[in-house]
């Protein structure tokens, strides 16, 4: 039968702890991950209310889609443009 | 081949400086457009005409006295002015911010205030240094002057287009 020494009994505990305290982490970091998640999901429901700009390369690989889907904005040719999605 | 539909919604001199919004319902969009580093200017596009309502114009409109401090044409010291169209609330209301500054070192002396705008009617407005509006904030049941709860209601004042 193996004994564990005193050492080993603290390093053993050491160990606990150390696993009770990545748990802890690994929990923390779920439920932030969790949060975030639920912030980006909630703000994409929102709809874009906030202004935003527009940003580089301007095309209409980069538009601005509206809540609906229907119409997307974008920049080219120095102008503003607005394409209808259903046409 | 992409075969949308496309219209211009207006001439842009620096995209980058172009600031969008849409509506919750789709039906409109805001466009912040700072043409030049002294100057914003703020739009609502209704999508179905692109027909657009000029924001700057309509609160001096419907606001003038107090707004006018805001804009070069009628405060000769506010060189620098701003009118951006910050959120949509929901559909009908937009939240705008008024700054700006006079010239000078750095900045020179700044200038703010706040707007609860629909696309006919300004409904309320904060201009914390406005001697109106101080008067006007001391008997309102609020006293916070950050957030729309500290802005001084305007329900009377009605934008007429055009």
């Amino acid at each position: 039968m193996l004994r564990m020494s005193a050492s080993n009994r603290r390093k053993g505990l050491s160990a606990s702890r150390d696993s009770a305290a990545h748990r802890r982490y690994n929990h923390n970091r779920n439920v932030r991950g969790a949060c975030l998640i639920a912030v980006i999901a909630i703000s994409q429901v929102a709809g874009q209310r906030g202004s935003v700009y527009l940003k580089p390369p301007f095309g209409i690989q980069n538009q601005l889609v509206s809540p609906d889907g229907a119409f997307a904005l974008f920049g080219g040719d120095n102008a503003l443009w607005l394409e209808d999605e259903r046409t | 081949m992409n075969a949308h539909e496309r219209r211009k919604v207006m001439e842009v001199t620096v995209l980058p400086t172009v600031t969008l919004s849409w509506s919750p319902d789709s039906a409109a969009f805001i466009a912040n457009d700072r043409a030049f580093s002294d100057v914003e200017n703020a739009y609502i596009y209704d999508v179905k005409t692109l027909e657009r309502i000029d924001l700057r114009r309509q609160i001096l409109a419907a606001d003038g006295t107090a707004a006018s401090r805001f804009t070069s044409d009628a405060n000769p010291a506010a060189n620098h002015s701003y009118f951006h169209a910050l959120r949509w609330l929901d559909a009908r209301h937009v939240e705008m911010q008024l700054y700006g500054h006079t010239d000078g070192t750095p900045n020179g002396k700044p200038f703010r205030g706040s707007v609860l705008i629909t696309r006919d009617r300004l409904i309320r407005r904060n201009y914390p240094d406005h001697p109106a509006h101080r008067l006007s904030h001391d008997s309102a049941p609020t006293g916070s002057h950050a957030g729309l709860e500290g802005l001084v209601s305007l329900t009377s004042l009605t934008v007429r287009s055009g």
